[in-house]
Protein backbone atom coordinates (compact mmCIF):
# COMPACT_ATOMS: atom_id res chain seq x y z
CA UNK A 1 0.00 0.00 0.00
CA UNK A 2 1.40 3.64 -0.85
CA UNK A 3 -0.11 6.85 0.81
CA UNK A 4 0.22 10.29 0.29
CA UNK A 5 -0.92 13.02 2.42
CA UNK A 6 -1.29 16.74 1.73
CA UNK A 7 -1.98 19.29 4.41
CA UNK A 8 -3.04 22.79 3.04
CA UNK A 9 -4.41 25.92 4.47
CA UNK A 10 -7.96 26.44 4.02
CA UNK A 11 -7.19 28.79 0.43
CA UNK A 12 -8.98 28.38 -3.00
CA UNK A 13 -5.69 27.96 -4.64
CA UNK A 14 -5.11 25.03 -3.07
CA UNK A 15 -7.76 23.63 -3.84
CA UNK A 16 -6.81 23.02 -7.35
CA UNK A 17 -3.41 21.92 -6.27
CA UNK A 18 -4.72 18.92 -4.08
CA UNK A 19 -6.87 17.90 -7.43
CA UNK A 20 -3.58 18.12 -9.21
CA UNK A 21 -2.16 15.82 -6.67
CA UNK A 22 -5.18 13.23 -6.99
CA UNK A 23 -5.23 13.18 -10.86
CA UNK A 24 -1.94 12.57 -10.79
CA UNK A 25 -2.00 9.80 -8.41
CA UNK A 26 -5.42 8.30 -9.63
CA UNK A 27 -3.38 7.77 -13.30
CA UNK A 28 -0.68 6.31 -11.34
CA UNK A 29 -2.83 3.90 -10.02
CA UNK A 30 -4.09 2.86 -13.96
CA UNK A 31 -7.97 4.56 -13.21
CA UNK A 32 -8.77 5.11 -16.71
CA UNK A 33 -9.28 8.90 -18.35
CA UNK A 34 -12.38 8.70 -17.51
CA UNK A 35 -13.03 8.04 -14.21
CA UNK A 36 -10.01 10.23 -13.38
CA UNK A 37 -11.97 13.08 -14.64
CA UNK A 38 -14.47 11.99 -11.82
CA UNK A 39 -11.48 11.84 -9.29
CA UNK A 40 -10.74 15.24 -10.38
CA UNK A 41 -14.26 16.78 -9.55
CA UNK A 42 -14.79 14.49 -6.94
CA UNK A 43 -11.74 15.55 -5.07
CA UNK A 44 -12.28 19.30 -5.90
CA UNK A 45 -15.70 19.26 -4.39
CA UNK A 46 -14.56 17.59 -0.94
CA UNK A 47 -11.73 19.79 -0.80
CA UNK A 48 -13.31 22.68 -1.27
CA UNK A 49 -15.70 22.11 1.16
CA UNK A 50 -13.66 20.88 3.51
CA UNK A 51 -11.79 25.01 3.03
CA UNK A 52 -15.19 27.01 3.41
CA UNK A 53 -15.59 25.06 6.74
CA UNK A 54 -12.38 26.19 7.71
CA UNK A 55 -12.80 29.07 6.77
CA UNK A 56 -16.00 29.68 8.70
CA UNK A 57 -14.79 27.30 11.71
CA UNK A 58 -11.22 26.77 12.17
CA UNK A 59 -9.24 29.38 9.48
CA UNK A 60 -5.78 28.37 10.83
CA UNK A 61 -6.56 24.82 10.49
CA UNK A 62 -4.89 23.31 7.46
CA UNK A 63 -7.34 20.79 5.76
CA UNK A 64 -5.92 16.87 5.39
CA UNK A 65 -6.41 14.84 2.45
CA UNK A 66 -5.22 11.36 2.59
CA UNK A 67 -4.78 9.54 -1.20
CA UNK A 68 -3.66 5.85 -0.85
CA UNK A 69 -4.09 3.33 -3.46
CA UNK A 70 -4.51 -0.89 -1.81
CA UNK A 71 -6.46 -4.22 -2.72
CA UNK A 72 -6.94 -2.54 -6.09
CA UNK A 73 -8.64 0.98 -5.00
CA UNK A 74 -7.70 3.96 -4.95
CA UNK A 75 -8.85 6.01 -2.01
CA UNK A 76 -9.09 9.82 -1.43
CA UNK A 77 -10.07 10.70 2.23
CA UNK A 78 -10.90 15.12 3.00
CA UNK A 79 -10.74 15.84 6.88
CA UNK A 80 -12.39 18.92 7.47
CA UNK A 81 -12.50 20.58 11.75
CA UNK A 82 -15.85 21.86 11.45
CA UNK A 83 -18.27 21.07 14.60
CA UNK A 84 -20.46 18.49 13.75
CA UNK A 85 -23.45 20.77 13.75
CA UNK A 86 -22.31 23.12 11.39
CA UNK A 87 -24.21 24.26 9.21
CA UNK A 88 -22.38 22.50 5.36
CA UNK A 89 -21.14 19.66 7.58
CA UNK A 90 -24.16 18.67 8.82
CA UNK A 91 -25.61 17.69 5.69
CA UNK A 92 -23.17 14.86 5.63
CA UNK A 93 -23.51 11.88 2.95
CA UNK A 94 -25.42 10.27 5.31
CA UNK A 95 -27.81 12.24 4.13
CA UNK A 96 -30.89 10.48 2.71
CA UNK A 97 -31.55 10.10 -1.65
CA UNK A 98 -34.06 12.40 -0.91
CA UNK A 99 -32.13 15.30 0.39
CA UNK A 100 -29.76 15.10 -1.47
CA UNK A 101 -32.76 15.46 -4.79
CA UNK A 102 -34.09 18.62 -2.11
CA UNK A 103 -31.09 19.91 -2.33
CA UNK A 104 -30.87 19.56 -6.46
CA UNK A 105 -33.92 20.64 -6.98
CA UNK A 106 -33.21 23.95 -4.63
CA UNK A 107 -30.14 24.79 -6.98
CA UNK A 108 -33.03 24.28 -10.10
CA UNK A 109 -35.55 26.16 -8.74
CA UNK A 110 -32.94 28.86 -7.49
CA UNK A 111 -31.97 29.10 -11.27
CA UNK A 112 -35.38 28.96 -12.62
CA UNK A 113 -37.12 31.26 -10.21
CA UNK A 114 -38.09 34.96 -11.43
CA UNK A 115 -36.31 36.66 -8.74
CA UNK A 116 -33.08 38.37 -9.09
CA UNK A 117 -32.05 38.03 -5.81
CA UNK A 118 -30.15 35.47 -3.57
CA UNK A 119 -32.29 32.65 -2.69
CA UNK A 120 -32.61 32.32 1.01
CA UNK A 121 -30.50 29.61 2.57
CA UNK A 122 -31.43 26.17 2.58
CA UNK A 123 -30.54 25.98 6.17
CA UNK A 124 -30.88 28.91 8.80
CA UNK A 125 -27.44 29.45 9.80
CA UNK A 126 -26.52 30.57 6.43
CA UNK A 127 -22.75 30.46 5.30
CA UNK A 128 -22.87 33.47 3.07
CA UNK A 129 -23.19 37.05 5.22
CA UNK A 130 -26.38 39.58 3.45
CA UNK A 131 -23.32 41.89 2.53
CA UNK A 132 -22.20 39.35 0.23
CA UNK A 133 -24.82 40.30 -2.26
CA UNK A 134 -24.91 40.18 -5.98
CA UNK A 135 -25.94 43.31 -6.28
CA UNK A 136 -21.89 44.34 -4.70
CA UNK A 137 -21.35 44.06 -8.51
CA UNK A 138 -18.09 46.20 -7.32
CA UNK A 139 -14.09 44.70 -8.03
CA UNK A 140 -13.71 41.80 -5.68
CA UNK A 141 -11.82 41.57 -2.26
CA UNK A 142 -8.87 40.14 -1.74
CA UNK A 143 -10.05 38.10 1.56
CA UNK A 144 -10.47 34.65 -0.28
CA UNK A 145 -13.08 34.35 2.23
CA UNK A 146 -15.10 36.71 0.48
CA UNK A 147 -14.18 35.73 -2.84
CA UNK A 148 -15.11 32.11 -2.32
CA UNK A 149 -18.62 33.18 -1.16
CA UNK A 150 -19.22 35.25 -3.33
CA UNK A 151 -18.66 32.70 -6.26
CA UNK A 152 -21.08 30.57 -4.13
CA UNK A 153 -23.77 33.23 -3.85
CA UNK A 154 -26.35 30.96 -5.75
CA UNK A 155 -25.42 27.56 -5.07
CA UNK A 156 -27.64 26.03 -1.90
CA UNK A 157 -25.59 24.18 1.03
CA UNK A 158 -24.98 20.69 -0.14
CA UNK A 159 -24.32 20.82 -3.39
CA UNK A 160 -20.86 19.75 -3.52
CA UNK A 161 -21.93 16.68 -1.61
CA UNK A 162 -24.61 16.17 -3.76
CA UNK A 163 -22.55 16.01 -6.66
CA UNK A 164 -19.96 13.88 -4.78
CA UNK A 165 -22.57 11.37 -4.11
CA UNK A 166 -23.77 11.89 -8.16
CA UNK A 167 -19.88 11.40 -8.95
CA UNK A 168 -18.77 8.17 -6.85
CA UNK A 169 -20.05 4.79 -6.41
CA UNK A 170 -18.18 4.38 -3.00
CA UNK A 171 -18.55 7.49 -0.78
CA UNK A 172 -19.53 7.78 3.18
CA UNK A 173 -18.90 10.66 5.34
CA UNK A 174 -17.44 9.87 9.00
CA UNK A 175 -18.68 12.55 11.54
CA UNK A 176 -16.81 12.92 14.93
CA UNK A 177 -17.04 15.72 17.48
CA UNK A 178 -13.86 16.97 15.84
CA UNK A 179 -14.96 17.30 11.92
CA UNK A 180 -15.79 15.08 9.14
CA UNK A 181 -14.01 12.48 6.83
CA UNK A 182 -15.54 12.44 3.47
CA UNK A 183 -13.95 8.85 1.82
CA UNK A 184 -14.75 8.28 -1.61
CA UNK A 185 -12.96 5.06 -3.46
CA UNK A 186 -12.52 4.19 -6.89
CA UNK A 187 -11.50 0.74 -8.36
CA UNK A 188 -8.01 0.42 -9.79
CA UNK A 189 -7.15 -1.86 -12.08
CA UNK A 190 -3.11 -1.39 -11.24
CA UNK A 191 -2.21 -1.58 -14.60
CA UNK A 192 0.08 2.06 -13.96
CA UNK A 193 1.77 -0.49 -11.27
CA UNK A 194 -0.14 1.92 -8.25
CA UNK A 195 1.33 4.98 -6.88
CA UNK A 196 4.01 3.21 -4.98
CA UNK A 197 5.89 3.31 -8.38
CA UNK A 198 6.69 -0.19 -9.85
CA UNK A 199 7.40 -0.84 -13.77
CA UNK A 200 6.25 2.09 -16.23
CA UNK A 201 4.02 3.71 -14.01
CA UNK A 202 1.44 5.80 -16.07
CA UNK A 203 2.26 8.85 -14.44
CA UNK A 204 2.70 11.07 -18.01
CA UNK A 205 0.72 13.93 -17.78
CA UNK B 1 -4.02 25.86 -15.88
CA UNK B 2 -5.69 29.46 -15.74
CA UNK B 3 -8.87 31.02 -16.42
CA UNK B 4 -9.47 32.60 -20.25
CA UNK B 5 -11.95 34.90 -20.84
CA UNK B 6 -13.12 37.22 -24.22
CA UNK B 7 -15.99 38.32 -25.20
CA UNK B 8 -17.32 39.89 -28.75
CA UNK B 9 -20.90 40.82 -30.46
CA UNK B 10 -22.23 37.92 -32.55
CA UNK B 11 -25.57 39.79 -33.96
CA UNK B 12 -27.98 40.63 -31.23
CA UNK B 13 -25.73 38.26 -28.56
CA UNK B 14 -22.68 38.63 -26.55
CA UNK B 15 -20.47 35.81 -26.85
CA UNK B 16 -18.59 34.86 -23.74
CA UNK B 17 -15.24 32.20 -24.88
CA UNK B 18 -14.08 31.11 -21.49
CA UNK B 19 -11.33 28.72 -21.44
CA UNK B 20 -9.34 26.66 -18.83
CA UNK B 21 -10.53 25.64 -15.15
CA UNK B 22 -13.33 27.59 -13.80
CA UNK B 23 -13.12 26.45 -9.98
CA UNK B 24 -13.13 28.02 -6.76
CA UNK B 25 -9.91 30.20 -7.49
CA UNK B 26 -11.14 31.25 -10.63
CA UNK B 27 -14.34 31.62 -10.69
CA UNK B 28 -15.12 35.27 -9.30
CA UNK B 29 -13.22 36.70 -12.34
CA UNK B 30 -16.34 34.99 -14.58
CA UNK B 31 -18.37 36.22 -12.02
CA UNK B 32 -17.06 39.60 -12.62
CA UNK B 33 -17.20 39.65 -16.52
CA UNK B 34 -20.92 38.73 -16.33
CA UNK B 35 -21.62 41.02 -13.93
CA UNK B 36 -19.89 43.72 -16.06
CA UNK B 37 -21.75 42.31 -19.36
CA UNK B 38 -25.00 42.63 -17.64
CA UNK B 39 -24.39 45.97 -15.93
CA UNK B 40 -23.42 47.78 -19.93
CA UNK B 41 -26.17 46.34 -21.30
CA UNK B 42 -25.92 43.09 -22.96
CA UNK B 43 -28.28 41.03 -21.89
CA UNK B 44 -28.54 37.96 -24.33
CA UNK B 45 -25.46 35.95 -23.24
CA UNK B 46 -23.66 33.07 -25.16
CA UNK B 47 -21.01 31.12 -22.97
CA UNK B 48 -18.59 29.24 -25.02
CA UNK B 49 -17.70 26.33 -22.50
CA UNK B 50 -15.98 24.47 -25.81
CA UNK B 51 -12.12 25.56 -24.44
CA UNK B 52 -13.15 24.73 -20.51
CA UNK B 53 -11.10 22.03 -19.06
CA UNK B 54 -12.44 21.83 -15.65
CA UNK B 55 -15.91 23.09 -14.16
CA UNK B 56 -16.85 22.92 -10.57
CA UNK B 57 -20.06 23.90 -8.23
CA UNK B 58 -18.29 26.89 -7.75
CA UNK B 59 -18.77 27.60 -11.71
CA UNK B 60 -21.93 26.45 -11.76
CA UNK B 61 -23.00 28.91 -9.20
CA UNK B 62 -21.23 31.95 -11.28
CA UNK B 63 -23.29 30.57 -14.11
CA UNK B 64 -26.66 30.35 -12.47
CA UNK B 65 -25.63 33.56 -10.77
CA UNK B 66 -25.02 35.12 -14.17
CA UNK B 67 -28.67 33.59 -15.53
CA UNK B 68 -30.40 35.20 -12.90
CA UNK B 69 -29.00 38.59 -13.76
CA UNK B 70 -29.84 38.69 -17.28
CA UNK B 71 -33.43 36.90 -16.59
CA UNK B 72 -34.21 40.40 -14.57
CA UNK B 73 -33.28 41.49 -17.63
CA UNK B 74 -35.55 39.74 -19.79
CA UNK B 75 -32.68 38.27 -21.40
CA UNK B 76 -31.23 35.02 -21.97
CA UNK B 77 -27.74 32.96 -21.30
CA UNK B 78 -26.86 30.01 -23.08
CA UNK B 79 -24.14 27.64 -22.99
CA UNK B 80 -22.38 25.78 -26.20
CA UNK B 81 -20.90 22.43 -24.29
CA UNK B 82 -20.36 19.42 -26.07
CA UNK B 83 -17.89 17.82 -23.83
CA UNK B 84 -18.80 15.06 -21.90
CA UNK B 85 -16.65 15.57 -18.53
CA UNK B 86 -18.41 19.41 -18.30
CA UNK B 87 -22.08 18.24 -19.23
CA UNK B 88 -21.73 15.53 -16.56
CA UNK B 89 -21.87 18.06 -13.54
CA UNK B 90 -24.96 20.02 -15.29
CA UNK B 91 -26.16 16.70 -15.55
CA UNK B 92 -25.95 15.67 -12.10
CA UNK B 93 -27.00 18.90 -10.96
CA UNK B 94 -30.02 18.89 -12.75
CA UNK B 95 -29.29 22.12 -14.39
CA UNK B 96 -29.40 20.48 -17.69
CA UNK B 97 -33.30 21.55 -17.28
CA UNK B 98 -32.30 25.31 -16.70
CA UNK B 99 -29.47 25.86 -19.32
CA UNK B 100 -30.38 25.88 -22.80
CA UNK B 101 -27.19 23.73 -23.91
CA UNK B 102 -26.27 24.06 -27.44
CA UNK B 103 -23.76 22.19 -29.37
CA UNK B 104 -21.97 25.84 -31.84
CA UNK B 105 -21.82 29.35 -30.89
CA UNK B 106 -23.93 29.42 -34.39
CA UNK B 107 -26.38 27.60 -33.19
CA UNK B 108 -26.62 29.55 -29.75
CA UNK B 109 -26.71 32.86 -31.30
CA UNK B 110 -29.87 31.40 -33.60
CA UNK B 111 -31.52 30.24 -31.41
CA UNK B 112 -34.97 31.78 -29.86
CA UNK B 113 -36.96 30.79 -26.96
Amino acid sequence: MATLEVHFSPLPAHVRTARLIATALARRSGIDEETVDEVRLAVGEACLRAVELHQQHCPDVPVSVTMSDDDGHFEVRVRDCAPPDSEVAGDSLGIAAADQEAVLNALADTALSPAATPPASATPASATPASVAPSSAGPLPDDPRVAVESAREWLPPGVGLAVISGLVDEVDVESTAYGATVRMRWLANGIGGGMGGGVGGGDEH
Amino acid sequence: MDLSLSTRPEGDRTVVVVGGEIDVYTAPKLREQLVELVSNGNYHLVVDMEGVDFLDSTGLGVLVGGLKRVRAHDGSLRLVCTQERILKIFRITGLTKVFPIHSSVEEAAAATD
